[in-house]
């Protein structure tokens, strides 16, 4: 692999936030529209349902640090899917194993998507360690499929580089079924607090495949990133073997709370993955939380297994078993996919 | 595509007209240091009972005057998408939640909105000088990410 982008931080200075106020939409809708609005092409529900297909054979839930990044491989094994792209932030660079520390000498990289390789990007929220991989290496020349929700200036920038390649999607049903998964756009609960609105009105993904991998009959994943899992619609919790803790293990605003049941026969058999970071032995924003951790154990989501302890959660920030997880079967990647921060897979969750 | 060339050469009118008042025009840092910002995230941190921020920022004088304030040039702002902005980043580390309601001006900490617009005034050093921080834990850096990729 190549040494990957050089990525420096330019500062202009330390300041202080002596006041500030929040701008209502009403009355400077141009600031919302202008500055915030995508412009990019409209996801529209398909006339015809499709079948579910030859079900996607494996998820990774890769170890970036303190973020989110997943990856779906299909029946020959190929990556086609990132649910996902992000990059531990500003404050947690640390958090980031050496193999994506932009600079180190062991850097590898991600398995980019490319327009040659085909994967595209299904982006559950503009959260930067969400996005924040897909922003540094600049991929605005392969497909994003994004939530229809508004964003600063400072992704706007990268957003309308999407735009102008045609290559960004935004979700405006609330059931989309795609080839390899169904999205679901997430709807926060009356009552939501303003802190948590956006984490919860992004898009969610559900995914078939063969969990637990002895077992031939489909199940399947639930992904919702930052989002909490009644967010989405009652029939897209059901039949789940796996699913993905809601906002890292975070124990505020519900997030692990109205956690779905496992599929019939696997009554307190759920596999569940966690993903968050830990630098110096600190876990970043003291995720996940161990109350949470237990209410995933007393909801029967007993097969736990995290990016940053292996099945350790939240017992070992030595972090000696950090690594990507793989959900369902674990092949060795094929000849394209060698040498990478991403080739393999010392967690698993079959 | 004829509209978009169309408002597209708008913009262009736009920023040479200003260009010809001899004020330069893509400098991030705000000269009032006041800022239209963002609030792209803000995250709870268990470990000391405060929290993490991060604003997009675009200057009050770059807002105002291609965004807010011109309304002969654009008139169909929503058929194109803005020019290029000087947006840059400006993350808090570890605000105590008691400063952050009184700065916002909000009732508790959960009124503080993910992805809504705020009007930022700060404080800064004058050039050689250092302020003393300790009095505020809403000390903040702004920065950009310079990325080369080969």
């Amino acid at each position: 692999m190549g040494k990957g982008p050089t990525v420096t931080v330019k500062t202009y200075g330390r300041y202080n936030l002596r006041s500030g106020r929040k701008i209502d939409k009403i009355g400077k809708t141009r600031l919302y529209t202008r500055m915030s609005r995508l412009h990019g092409m409209r996801l529209r529900p398909l006339r015809r349902v499709l079948p579910v297909l030859p079900p996607i054979q494996s998820i990774g839930i890769m170890d970036i640090g303190q973020g989110n990044c997943n990856l779906l491989f299909d029946q020959t094994n190929t990556p086609v899917t990132y649910y996902d792209f992000g990059y531990p932030n500003h404050f947690n660079y640390r958090s980031a194993p050496l193999s994506l520390k932009f600079g180190d000498p062991a850097f590898l990289g991600p398995i980019l998507p490319s327009a040659a390789n085909g994967i595209n990007i299904v982006l559950s929220h503009w959260d930067f360690d969400h996005y924040g991989l897909g922003y540094i290496y600049g991929l605005d020349n392969i497909p994003w499929t994004v939530p229809d929700d508004g964003v600063g200036p400072w992704t706007r920038d990268f957003c309308a580089r999407l735009e102008a390649n045609n290559m960004l999607t935004r979700v405006t049903t609330p059931v989309h079924y795609a080839i390899n998964y169904t999205i679901f756009r997430c709807v926060p609960t009356p009552g939501t607090a303003p802190i948590a609105l956006r984490n919860n009105r992004g898009i969610a993904m559900r995914i078939a495949t063969n969990l637990p991998s002895t077992d031939a009959t489909i199940h399947r994943v639930l992904l919702t990133a930052d989002a909490n899992f009644d967010t989405v619609p009652p029939a897209a919790r059901q039949n789940l073997t796996g699913i993905l803790a809601a906002h890292h293990g975070s124990g505020l605003h519900g997030a692990p709370d109205h956690l779905p049941v496992q599929a019939n026969n696997y009554n307190n058999q759920g596999r569940v993955a966690f993903s968050y970071g830990i630098k110096n032995g600190v876990y970043c924003y003291g995720h996940p939380r161990p109350d949470a951790v237990q209410k995933y154990i007393d909801a029967g989501w007993n097969r736990q297994c995290s990016t940053a302890e292996g099945v350790n959660v939240r017992t070992d920030p030595t972090q000696a078993n950090r690594g990507n997880i793989r959900m369902g079967i674990n092949t060795p990647l094929g000849p394209g996919f060698q040498n990478t921060a991403f080739t393999n897979f010392p967690n698993q969750l079959d | 595509m004829a509209t978009n060339k169309k408002l597209n050469s708008s913009w262009n009118t736009l920023f040479s007209n200003i260009e010809e008042q001899g004020v330069p025009f893509d400098e991030p840092v705000s000269s009032s240091n006041v800022y239209y910002a963002f609030l792209a995230n803000i995250e709870y941190n268990y470990n000391n009972d405060k929290y993490d921020l991060f604003f997009e920022m675009v200057s009050q004088e770059w807002m105002q005057n291609t965004i807010l304030f011109n309304d002969q040039l654009l008139k169909k702002p929503s058929l194109s998408p803005p020019p290029k902005s000087p947006a840059v980043l400006y993350g808090i580390q570890d605000a105590e939640s008691s400063e952050l309601i009184d700065a916002l001006g909000v009732d508790k900490i959960d009124d503080i909105e993910e992805g809504a617009w705020y009007k930022l005034e700060f404080d800064v050093a004058p050039d050689g000088e250092n302020l003393d921080e300790s009095d505020s834990s809403l000390w903040g850096e702004i920065f950009d990410y310079e990325i080369t990729n080969d």
